[in-house]
Protein backbone atom coordinates (compact mmCIF):
# COMPACT_ATOMS: atom_id res chain seq x y z
CA UNK A 1 0.00 0.00 0.00
CA UNK A 2 0.94 3.42 -0.56
CA UNK A 3 2.33 5.12 2.45
CA UNK A 4 0.05 8.43 2.05
CA UNK A 5 -2.86 6.26 0.81
CA UNK A 6 -5.77 5.47 3.41
CA UNK A 7 -7.98 2.88 4.21
CA UNK A 8 -11.21 2.30 5.39
CA UNK A 9 -10.65 -0.57 6.81
CA UNK A 10 -8.28 1.37 8.73
CA UNK A 11 -11.02 3.02 11.12
CA UNK A 12 -13.64 1.82 12.53
CA UNK A 13 -16.15 4.57 14.67
CA UNK A 14 -16.27 3.86 18.45
CA UNK A 15 -17.88 5.27 21.82
CA UNK A 16 -20.86 7.16 20.47
CA UNK A 17 -21.91 10.29 22.77
CA UNK A 18 -25.14 9.67 24.16
CA UNK A 19 -26.52 13.09 24.44
CA UNK A 20 -26.59 16.52 22.85
CA UNK A 21 -24.38 18.42 24.68
CA UNK A 22 -22.06 21.33 22.77
CA UNK A 23 -19.09 23.52 24.89
CA UNK A 24 -21.22 25.50 26.93
CA UNK A 25 -22.22 27.45 29.76
CA UNK A 26 -21.43 25.04 32.74
CA UNK A 27 -22.06 28.08 35.68
CA UNK A 28 -25.42 29.58 35.46
CA UNK A 29 -27.19 26.37 37.08
CA UNK A 30 -24.41 26.21 39.54
CA UNK A 31 -25.66 26.36 43.26
CA UNK A 32 -24.20 29.32 44.56
CA UNK A 33 -21.05 27.97 46.38
CA UNK A 34 -17.44 28.10 44.50
CA UNK A 35 -16.66 30.75 47.00
CA UNK A 36 -14.44 33.35 46.14
CA UNK A 37 -11.28 31.06 46.39
CA UNK A 38 -12.47 28.77 44.14
CA UNK A 39 -12.62 31.34 41.26
CA UNK A 40 -9.93 28.71 38.79
CA UNK A 41 -12.56 25.56 39.59
CA UNK A 42 -13.74 25.62 36.16
CA UNK A 43 -10.43 26.64 34.25
CA UNK A 44 -8.67 23.23 36.38
CA UNK A 45 -10.89 20.31 36.70
CA UNK B 1 -7.80 21.33 12.16
CA UNK B 2 -10.61 19.70 13.20
CA UNK B 3 -9.22 16.55 14.00
CA UNK B 4 -7.26 15.26 16.56
CA UNK B 5 -4.68 11.85 16.48
CA UNK B 6 -4.28 10.23 20.03
CA UNK B 7 -3.61 7.35 21.70
CA UNK B 8 -4.58 4.90 24.77
CA UNK B 9 -2.86 2.04 25.91
CA UNK B 10 -1.63 0.35 22.79
CA UNK B 11 -4.87 2.04 20.90
CA UNK B 12 -4.85 4.36 18.41
CA UNK B 13 -7.49 6.98 17.74
CA UNK B 14 -8.77 10.12 15.93
CA UNK B 15 -11.55 12.47 17.36
CA UNK B 16 -13.30 14.51 14.80
CA UNK B 17 -15.16 17.98 15.73
CA UNK B 18 -17.16 17.20 12.21
CA UNK B 19 -18.95 14.62 13.33
CA UNK B 20 -17.79 14.72 17.22
CA UNK B 21 -16.83 10.99 16.50
CA UNK B 22 -14.55 9.18 17.92
CA UNK B 23 -12.70 6.14 15.89
CA UNK B 24 -10.17 3.37 16.43
CA UNK B 25 -7.59 3.50 13.54
CA UNK B 26 -4.41 1.45 12.42
CA UNK B 27 -1.21 2.42 13.98
CA UNK B 28 0.03 3.56 10.74
CA UNK B 29 -3.12 5.73 10.16
CA UNK B 30 -1.97 7.02 13.71
CA UNK B 31 1.41 7.81 12.38
CA UNK B 32 -0.12 9.52 9.29
CA UNK B 33 -2.80 11.61 11.02
CA UNK B 34 -0.51 13.07 14.07
CA UNK B 35 -0.43 16.87 14.78
CA UNK B 36 3.07 17.53 13.44
CA UNK B 37 1.92 16.27 9.67
CA UNK B 38 1.50 19.35 7.54
CA UNK B 39 -1.99 20.29 7.83
CA UNK B 40 -2.94 20.20 4.03
CA UNK B 41 -1.95 16.76 4.21
CA UNK B 42 -3.92 16.02 7.04
CA UNK B 43 -7.19 17.70 5.69
CA UNK B 44 -6.46 15.75 2.75
CA UNK B 45 -6.51 12.42 4.22
CA UNK B 46 -8.96 13.04 7.26
CA UNK B 47 -11.41 14.15 4.16
CA UNK B 48 -10.78 10.78 2.58
CA UNK B 49 -11.80 8.71 5.82
CA UNK B 50 -14.61 10.60 6.34
CA UNK B 51 -13.30 12.59 9.29
CA UNK B 52 -13.75 15.99 7.72
CA UNK B 53 -16.40 17.76 5.26
CA UNK B 54 -15.32 18.88 1.46
CA UNK B 55 -15.92 22.30 2.45
CA UNK B 56 -13.87 24.36 5.15
CA UNK B 57 -15.52 24.27 8.78
CA UNK B 58 -16.51 27.16 9.99
CA UNK B 59 -17.41 28.98 13.91
CA UNK B 60 -19.27 31.28 14.76
CA UNK B 61 -19.34 32.43 18.69
CA UNK B 62 -22.76 34.31 19.56
CA UNK B 63 -23.54 35.28 15.87
CA UNK B 64 -26.22 38.30 15.79
CA UNK B 65 -29.08 35.90 16.21
CA UNK B 66 -28.26 34.19 19.53
CA UNK B 67 -26.93 37.61 20.81
CA UNK B 68 -30.57 39.36 20.13
CA UNK B 69 -32.18 35.87 21.55
CA UNK B 70 -29.84 36.48 24.78
CA UNK B 71 -30.72 39.59 24.75
CA UNK B 72 -34.35 39.12 25.33
CA UNK B 73 -34.00 36.58 27.63
CA UNK B 74 -32.69 38.32 30.06
CA UNK B 75 -35.05 40.95 29.34
CA UNK B 76 -38.53 39.18 29.62
CA UNK B 77 -37.45 36.43 31.74
CA UNK B 78 -34.66 38.14 34.16
CA UNK B 79 -32.16 36.36 35.68
CA UNK B 80 -31.97 32.06 36.30
CA UNK B 81 -30.16 33.19 40.08
CA UNK B 82 -30.08 36.51 41.98
CA UNK B 83 -26.56 36.09 44.41
CA UNK B 84 -26.38 39.28 46.52
CA UNK B 85 -22.95 39.85 48.13
CA UNK B 86 -24.42 41.32 51.04
CA UNK B 87 -21.02 42.08 52.35
CA UNK B 88 -17.50 42.50 51.57
CA UNK B 89 -16.34 41.54 55.34
CA UNK B 90 -15.42 38.83 56.02
CA UNK B 91 -14.26 36.89 59.65
CA UNK B 92 -12.13 35.15 58.21
CA UNK B 93 -8.64 35.32 56.16
CA UNK B 94 -7.78 32.56 54.12
CA UNK B 95 -4.64 33.19 52.46
CA UNK B 96 -5.20 31.74 49.53
CA UNK B 97 -8.75 33.32 49.35
CA UNK B 98 -9.00 36.10 46.00
CA UNK B 99 -9.73 39.06 48.54
CA UNK B 100 -6.36 38.64 50.43
CA UNK B 101 -4.77 41.40 48.35
CA UNK B 102 -2.60 38.29 46.29
CA UNK B 103 -4.86 38.94 43.46
CA UNK B 104 -3.51 42.00 40.49
CA UNK B 105 -6.98 42.38 39.83
CA UNK B 106 -9.55 41.54 42.21
CA UNK B 107 -10.87 43.64 45.64
CA UNK B 108 -9.31 43.03 48.84
CA UNK B 109 -11.02 42.56 52.23
CA UNK B 110 -13.86 45.35 52.98
CA UNK B 111 -15.76 46.46 55.19
CA UNK B 112 -18.41 47.86 52.78
CA UNK B 113 -21.95 46.26 53.24
CA UNK B 114 -25.21 46.47 51.19
CA UNK B 115 -27.47 48.74 52.52
CA UNK B 116 -31.13 47.20 53.65
CA UNK B 117 -32.46 49.22 50.33
CA UNK B 118 -29.90 48.32 48.20
CA UNK B 119 -30.57 44.58 48.99
CA UNK B 120 -34.77 45.20 48.93
CA UNK B 121 -34.07 46.98 45.31
CA UNK B 122 -32.28 44.35 44.04
CA UNK B 123 -34.84 41.69 45.13
CA UNK B 124 -38.28 43.59 43.80
CA UNK B 125 -36.27 43.80 40.55
CA UNK B 126 -35.55 39.98 40.50
CA UNK B 127 -39.11 39.13 41.70
CA UNK B 128 -40.77 41.33 39.16
CA UNK B 129 -39.63 39.34 36.62
CA UNK B 130 -42.39 36.52 35.51
CA UNK B 131 -40.68 33.45 36.26
CA UNK B 132 -41.70 30.04 37.54
CA UNK B 133 -38.70 29.60 39.61
CA UNK B 134 -36.48 31.62 41.40
CA UNK B 135 -33.09 31.09 42.88
CA UNK B 136 -31.67 33.42 45.50
CA UNK B 137 -28.26 33.24 46.57
CA UNK B 138 -26.65 35.14 49.81
CA UNK B 139 -22.75 35.30 49.40
CA UNK B 140 -20.04 37.75 50.73
CA UNK B 141 -17.70 38.45 52.54
CA UNK B 142 -19.18 36.52 55.14
CA UNK B 143 -23.04 36.26 54.57
CA UNK B 144 -24.15 35.16 58.16
CA UNK B 145 -22.49 38.15 59.11
CA UNK B 146 -25.72 39.88 58.13
CA UNK B 147 -28.06 37.51 59.08
CA UNK B 148 -30.72 39.95 60.17
CA UNK B 149 -30.78 40.96 56.58
CA UNK B 150 -31.00 37.88 54.99
CA UNK B 151 -33.89 36.78 57.40
CA UNK B 152 -35.71 40.06 55.55
CA UNK B 153 -34.94 38.90 52.78
CA UNK B 154 -36.31 35.72 52.78
CA UNK B 155 -39.78 37.16 54.67
CA UNK B 156 -40.22 39.72 51.75
CA UNK B 157 -39.52 36.88 49.27
CA UNK B 158 -42.15 34.90 50.20
CA UNK B 159 -44.60 37.81 50.56
CA UNK B 160 -43.32 38.50 47.17
CA UNK B 161 -43.61 35.31 45.05
CA UNK B 162 -45.99 35.29 42.23
CA UNK B 163 -48.76 32.03 42.90
CA UNK B 164 -47.32 29.12 42.02
CA UNK B 165 -43.57 29.95 41.67
CA UNK B 166 -40.97 28.26 43.20
CA UNK B 167 -37.78 30.05 45.61
CA UNK B 168 -34.36 27.92 46.37
CA UNK B 169 -32.04 29.56 48.80
CA UNK B 170 -28.30 29.37 48.60
CA UNK B 171 -25.72 30.37 50.85
CA UNK B 172 -21.39 29.73 51.04
CA UNK B 173 -20.52 30.42 54.45
CA UNK B 174 -17.24 29.82 56.21
CA UNK B 175 -19.09 28.21 59.14
CA UNK B 176 -18.01 30.25 61.76
CA UNK B 177 -20.99 31.50 62.95
CA UNK B 178 -23.38 28.38 62.89
CA UNK B 179 -24.96 28.87 66.93
CA UNK B 180 -28.00 26.90 67.19
CA UNK B 181 -30.60 30.05 66.55
CA UNK B 182 -29.05 30.26 63.09
CA UNK B 183 -28.82 26.85 62.40
CA UNK B 184 -32.42 26.50 63.02
CA UNK B 185 -33.14 29.24 60.79
CA UNK B 186 -31.44 27.65 57.70
CA UNK B 187 -32.83 24.36 58.39
CA UNK B 188 -36.35 25.98 58.71
CA UNK B 189 -35.87 27.96 55.21
CA UNK B 190 -34.23 25.01 53.80
CA UNK B 191 -31.23 26.76 52.44
CA UNK B 192 -28.75 24.98 50.29
CA UNK B 193 -25.56 25.55 52.32
CA UNK B 194 -22.40 25.19 51.24
CA UNK B 195 -19.74 25.18 54.27
CA UNK B 196 -15.87 25.70 53.38
CA UNK B 197 -13.81 22.65 54.98
CA UNK B 198 -10.27 21.95 53.40
CA UNK B 199 -10.12 18.42 55.03
CA UNK B 200 -9.12 17.74 58.64
CA UNK B 201 -7.48 20.23 60.99
CA UNK B 202 -3.86 20.23 59.59
CA UNK B 203 -4.99 20.85 56.50
CA UNK B 204 -7.93 23.01 57.07
CA UNK B 205 -5.85 25.38 59.30
CA UNK B 206 -2.55 25.56 57.22
CA UNK B 207 -4.89 28.72 54.92
CA UNK B 208 -8.12 29.43 56.80
CA UNK B 209 -7.38 31.31 59.60
CA UNK B 210 -9.79 33.64 60.92
CA UNK B 211 -9.20 37.88 60.98
CA UNK B 212 -7.25 37.28 64.17
CA UNK B 213 -5.11 34.15 63.08
CA UNK B 214 -6.74 31.56 64.89
CA UNK B 215 -7.40 28.13 63.77
CA UNK B 216 -10.72 27.69 62.20
CA UNK B 217 -11.32 24.18 61.91
CA UNK B 218 -12.94 22.70 65.14
CA UNK B 219 -15.34 25.82 65.72
CA UNK B 220 -16.19 24.82 61.90
CA UNK B 221 -16.49 21.42 62.23
CA UNK B 222 -18.45 21.40 65.56
CA UNK B 223 -21.02 23.77 63.68
CA UNK B 224 -21.22 21.43 60.34
CA UNK B 225 -21.51 17.89 63.04
CA UNK B 226 -24.37 20.08 64.97
CA UNK B 227 -26.41 20.96 61.86
CA UNK B 228 -25.74 17.03 61.23
CA UNK B 229 -27.53 15.95 64.69
CA UNK B 230 -30.00 18.66 65.09
CA UNK B 231 -31.83 18.70 61.48
CA UNK B 232 -30.42 15.46 60.43
CA UNK B 233 -33.08 15.55 57.43
CA UNK B 234 -31.90 19.23 56.31
CA UNK B 235 -28.22 18.14 56.57
CA UNK B 236 -28.45 15.07 53.67
CA UNK B 237 -30.53 17.16 51.33
CA UNK B 238 -29.39 20.86 51.89
CA UNK B 239 -25.92 20.78 53.28
CA UNK B 240 -22.72 19.95 51.46
CA UNK B 241 -18.73 20.91 52.06
CA UNK B 242 -16.85 23.08 50.03
CA UNK B 243 -13.19 22.34 49.54
CA UNK B 244 -10.34 23.92 48.28
CA UNK B 245 -7.67 21.96 47.02
CA UNK B 246 -4.39 24.20 47.95
CA UNK B 247 -1.19 22.71 47.62
CA UNK B 248 1.35 20.98 49.06
CA UNK B 249 -0.94 18.38 48.19
CA UNK B 250 -2.67 16.56 51.03
CA UNK B 251 -4.81 14.12 49.16
CA UNK B 252 -4.04 11.57 51.33
CA UNK B 253 -5.13 13.19 54.17
CA UNK B 254 -8.09 14.34 52.69
CA UNK B 255 -9.30 11.02 51.98
CA UNK B 256 -8.45 9.56 55.30
CA UNK B 257 -10.30 12.36 56.66
CA UNK B 258 -13.42 11.53 54.77
CA UNK B 259 -13.25 8.09 55.15
CA UNK B 260 -13.71 8.90 59.00
CA UNK B 261 -16.08 10.77 58.60
CA UNK B 262 -19.29 8.77 56.50
CA UNK B 263 -22.30 9.97 58.54
CA UNK B 264 -21.07 13.56 57.27
CA UNK B 265 -19.74 12.27 53.76
CA UNK B 266 -21.61 9.54 52.88
CA UNK B 267 -23.88 10.60 49.77
CA UNK B 268 -22.05 14.41 49.62
CA UNK B 269 -19.93 15.13 46.18
CA UNK B 270 -17.78 17.53 48.02
CA UNK B 271 -18.11 21.34 46.10
CA UNK B 272 -13.95 21.26 44.82
CA UNK B 273 -12.13 24.40 43.88
CA UNK B 274 -8.65 25.16 42.99
CA UNK B 275 -6.56 28.30 43.32
CA UNK B 276 -7.36 30.39 41.05
CA UNK B 277 -5.13 31.15 37.99
CA UNK B 278 -5.44 34.88 37.49
CA UNK B 279 -2.82 37.01 37.75
CA UNK B 280 -1.18 37.03 41.53
CA UNK B 281 1.84 36.74 43.92
CA UNK B 282 -0.12 33.81 46.16
CA UNK B 283 2.57 31.44 45.34
CA UNK B 284 4.87 33.79 46.68
CA UNK B 285 2.49 34.58 49.53
CA UNK B 286 1.99 31.06 50.44
CA UNK B 287 5.30 30.29 50.20
CA UNK B 288 5.00 27.76 47.71
CA UNK B 289 7.52 27.06 44.98
CA UNK B 290 6.99 26.76 41.14
CA UNK B 291 7.08 23.13 41.43
CA UNK B 292 4.30 22.95 44.30
CA UNK B 293 1.80 24.88 42.72
CA UNK B 294 -0.42 23.09 41.26
CA UNK B 295 -2.10 19.90 43.00
CA UNK B 296 -1.86 16.59 40.97
CA UNK B 297 -5.76 14.87 40.86
CA UNK B 298 -4.54 11.82 38.78
CA UNK B 299 -4.83 9.71 41.73
CA UNK B 300 -8.48 10.72 42.10
CA UNK B 301 -9.00 11.01 38.25
CA UNK B 302 -7.29 6.77 38.31
CA UNK B 303 -9.56 6.00 41.20
CA UNK B 304 -12.73 7.37 39.43
CA UNK B 305 -11.86 5.18 36.28
CA UNK B 306 -10.89 2.35 38.39
CA UNK B 307 -14.36 2.29 39.96
CA UNK B 308 -16.53 3.04 36.86
CA UNK B 309 -14.70 0.58 34.70
CA UNK B 310 -15.30 -2.03 37.34
CA UNK B 311 -18.98 -1.04 37.51
CA UNK B 312 -19.03 0.11 41.11
CA UNK B 313 -19.92 3.58 42.35
CA UNK B 314 -17.15 5.72 42.67
CA UNK B 315 -16.85 7.94 45.82
CA UNK B 316 -17.31 11.73 46.48
CA UNK B 317 -14.03 12.89 46.04
CA UNK B 318 -13.22 11.24 42.94
CA UNK B 319 -16.47 12.08 41.15
CA UNK B 320 -16.08 15.86 42.50
CA UNK B 321 -12.52 15.43 40.72
CA UNK B 322 -13.78 13.60 38.00
CA UNK B 323 -16.95 13.09 36.64
CA UNK B 324 -17.55 16.72 34.54
CA UNK B 325 -15.02 16.38 32.23
CA UNK B 326 -16.14 12.31 31.23
CA UNK B 327 -19.79 13.43 31.78
CA UNK B 328 -18.80 16.44 28.71
CA UNK B 329 -17.38 13.96 26.29
CA UNK B 330 -19.81 11.00 26.73
CA UNK B 331 -22.99 13.34 27.03
CA UNK B 332 -21.40 15.18 23.18
CA UNK B 333 -24.04 15.43 20.56
CA UNK B 334 -23.52 12.93 17.45
CA UNK B 335 -24.65 15.87 15.09
CA UNK B 336 -22.17 16.36 12.60
CA UNK B 337 -21.62 20.25 11.52
CA UNK B 338 -19.10 21.82 9.17
CA UNK B 339 -20.77 25.59 10.47
CA UNK B 340 -20.51 25.26 14.67
CA UNK B 341 -22.78 27.63 15.76
CA UNK B 342 -21.72 28.36 19.62
CA UNK B 343 -21.59 30.32 23.01
CA UNK B 344 -18.21 29.33 23.66
CA UNK B 345 -18.90 28.34 26.96
CA UNK B 346 -19.38 31.85 27.84
CA UNK B 347 -23.00 32.18 29.79
CA UNK B 348 -25.63 34.28 28.86
CA UNK B 349 -24.68 38.00 30.95
CA UNK B 350 -27.17 38.54 33.54
CA UNK B 351 -28.61 34.70 34.05
CA UNK B 352 -26.57 33.86 36.96
CA UNK B 353 -26.66 37.81 38.55
CA UNK B 354 -23.93 38.99 41.45
CA UNK B 355 -25.48 42.14 43.33
CA UNK B 356 -22.18 43.71 44.65
CA UNK B 357 -22.64 45.65 47.84
CA UNK B 358 -22.69 48.81 45.69
CA UNK B 359 -26.05 47.76 43.96
CA UNK B 360 -24.27 46.80 40.67
CA UNK B 361 -24.93 43.83 38.74
CA UNK B 362 -22.49 41.27 37.11
CA UNK B 363 -22.14 38.34 35.48
CA UNK B 364 -21.49 36.31 38.32
CA UNK B 365 -20.03 36.08 41.56
CA UNK B 366 -16.39 35.11 40.82
CA UNK B 367 -14.25 37.84 40.32
CA UNK B 368 -15.61 40.30 37.73
CA UNK B 369 -16.08 43.30 38.99
CA UNK B 370 -14.58 44.86 36.57
CA UNK B 371 -17.67 43.67 33.92
CA UNK B 372 -20.73 45.44 34.88
CA UNK B 373 -23.86 44.72 33.42
CA UNK B 374 -26.44 47.26 34.84
CA UNK B 375 -27.58 48.31 38.04
CA UNK B 376 -30.91 47.13 40.42
CA UNK B 377 -32.15 50.55 40.01
CA UNK B 378 -32.31 50.74 36.18
CA UNK B 379 -32.07 46.42 35.49
CA UNK B 380 -29.93 45.34 32.91
CA UNK B 381 -27.77 47.81 30.57
CA UNK B 382 -28.41 45.81 27.30
CA UNK B 383 -26.06 47.91 25.17
CA UNK B 384 -23.39 46.96 27.37
CA UNK B 385 -24.39 43.23 27.70
CA UNK B 386 -24.59 43.15 24.11
CA UNK B 387 -20.97 45.12 23.77
CA UNK B 388 -19.51 42.32 26.43
CA UNK B 389 -20.70 39.36 24.07
CA UNK B 390 -19.45 41.19 20.98
CA UNK B 391 -16.21 41.70 22.60
CA UNK B 392 -16.45 37.92 23.40
CA UNK B 393 -16.90 36.72 20.04
CA UNK B 394 -14.18 38.86 18.05
CA UNK B 395 -11.67 37.36 20.36
CA UNK B 396 -12.77 33.96 21.03
CA UNK B 397 -14.04 33.54 16.75
CA UNK B 398 -10.59 33.64 15.33
CA UNK B 399 -8.56 31.96 18.43
CA UNK B 400 -10.67 28.81 18.59
CA UNK B 401 -12.35 28.37 14.40
CA UNK B 402 -9.19 26.11 13.73
CA UNK B 403 -8.76 24.42 17.07
CA UNK B 404 -10.35 20.34 17.36
CA UNK B 405 -11.22 21.51 21.18
CA UNK B 406 -13.87 23.60 19.89
CA UNK B 407 -16.99 21.32 20.80
CA UNK B 408 -15.40 20.29 24.22
CA UNK B 409 -13.66 23.52 25.13
CA UNK B 410 -15.39 26.60 27.16
CA UNK B 411 -13.47 29.62 28.48
CA UNK B 412 -15.82 32.49 29.34
CA UNK B 413 -15.36 36.42 29.57
CA UNK B 414 -14.56 36.13 33.55
CA UNK B 415 -11.65 33.52 32.94
CA UNK B 416 -10.00 35.64 30.13
CA UNK B 417 -10.09 39.11 31.65
CA UNK B 418 -7.29 40.50 33.55
CA UNK B 419 -9.44 43.37 34.72
CA UNK B 420 -11.30 44.50 32.19
CA UNK B 421 -9.04 44.03 29.68
CA UNK B 422 -8.95 40.64 27.93
CA UNK B 423 -5.65 39.18 28.13
CA UNK B 424 -3.90 37.31 25.24
CA UNK B 425 -1.52 35.76 27.92
CA UNK B 426 -4.57 34.54 30.04
CA UNK B 427 -6.16 32.86 26.55
CA UNK B 428 -2.50 31.53 25.86
CA UNK B 429 -2.26 29.94 29.04
CA UNK B 430 -5.78 28.33 29.13
CA UNK B 431 -6.11 27.35 25.56
CA UNK B 432 -3.10 25.13 26.19
CA UNK B 433 -4.27 23.85 29.61
CA UNK B 434 -7.27 22.96 28.22
CA UNK B 435 -6.22 21.41 25.16
CA UNK B 436 -3.70 18.89 27.11
CA UNK B 437 -6.86 18.06 29.69
CA UNK B 438 -8.75 17.32 27.13
CA UNK B 439 -6.35 15.25 25.20
CA UNK B 440 -6.10 13.06 28.11
CA UNK B 441 -9.94 12.75 28.82
CA UNK B 442 -10.31 11.86 25.75
CA UNK B 443 -7.75 9.01 26.11
CA UNK B 444 -8.87 7.97 29.28
CA UNK B 445 -12.45 8.28 28.04
CA UNK B 446 -11.50 5.79 25.67
CA UNK B 447 -9.14 3.55 27.70
CA UNK B 448 -12.06 3.13 30.23
CA UNK B 449 -14.55 2.20 27.68
CA UNK B 450 -12.51 -0.31 25.91
CA UNK B 451 -11.88 -2.19 29.07
CA UNK B 452 -15.94 -1.59 29.53
CA UNK B 453 -18.32 -0.21 26.61
CA UNK B 454 -20.98 0.81 29.28
CA UNK B 455 -19.10 1.92 31.75
CA UNK B 456 -20.27 5.83 31.68
CA UNK B 457 -23.74 4.82 30.97
CA UNK B 458 -24.84 6.10 34.91
CA UNK B 459 -23.67 9.82 33.30
CA UNK B 460 -25.73 9.43 30.19
CA UNK B 461 -28.72 11.42 31.44
CA UNK B 462 -28.02 14.69 33.03
CA UNK B 463 -29.11 15.71 36.44
CA UNK B 464 -27.95 18.05 39.11
CA UNK B 465 -25.65 17.07 41.20
CA UNK B 466 -24.68 20.06 42.92
CA UNK B 467 -26.45 18.54 46.37
CA UNK B 468 -26.65 15.16 46.70
CA UNK B 469 -30.04 13.99 47.55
Amino acid sequence: MNEAAVSAEEIETVFAGTGDDEAADKCSSECVGGSANTAAMHATM
Amino acid sequence: MWIKAFSADDQHYVYSAWTNQIARISARLGDLLADQRPPAELRQRARQLGLLPDETCTLAVFPEPMIAAALADIESNGPQQLVLSLTEACNFRCRYCSYSGSYAHSRQHGSTSMSEATALTALRWYLAFPRRAYRLGFYGGEPLLRLPLIETLIGEARALLPAGATLDLGMTSNGWLLDDATIAFLARERIDLFVSVDGPAAVHDRYRRSARQEATFARVWDGLTRIRRQHPDYFRQHVNVSMTLAPPAALADIDAFIAGHPAVFAGKIPRLGTLSAAPSRLNEDLGIGGDESGIDLAPLRQRYLQAMIAGDAADGLSRAASEAAFASIHRRSMRAVSALVSSGGQCVPGKRCHVSVDGQLHMCEHGDEHLPIGDVHHGFDLARVRALLERYRDFVEPRCRDCWAVRLCSRCLRQLAAGPTLSEELFSARCAASRTALARDLADYCRARSRNERCFETLAERHDESIAP
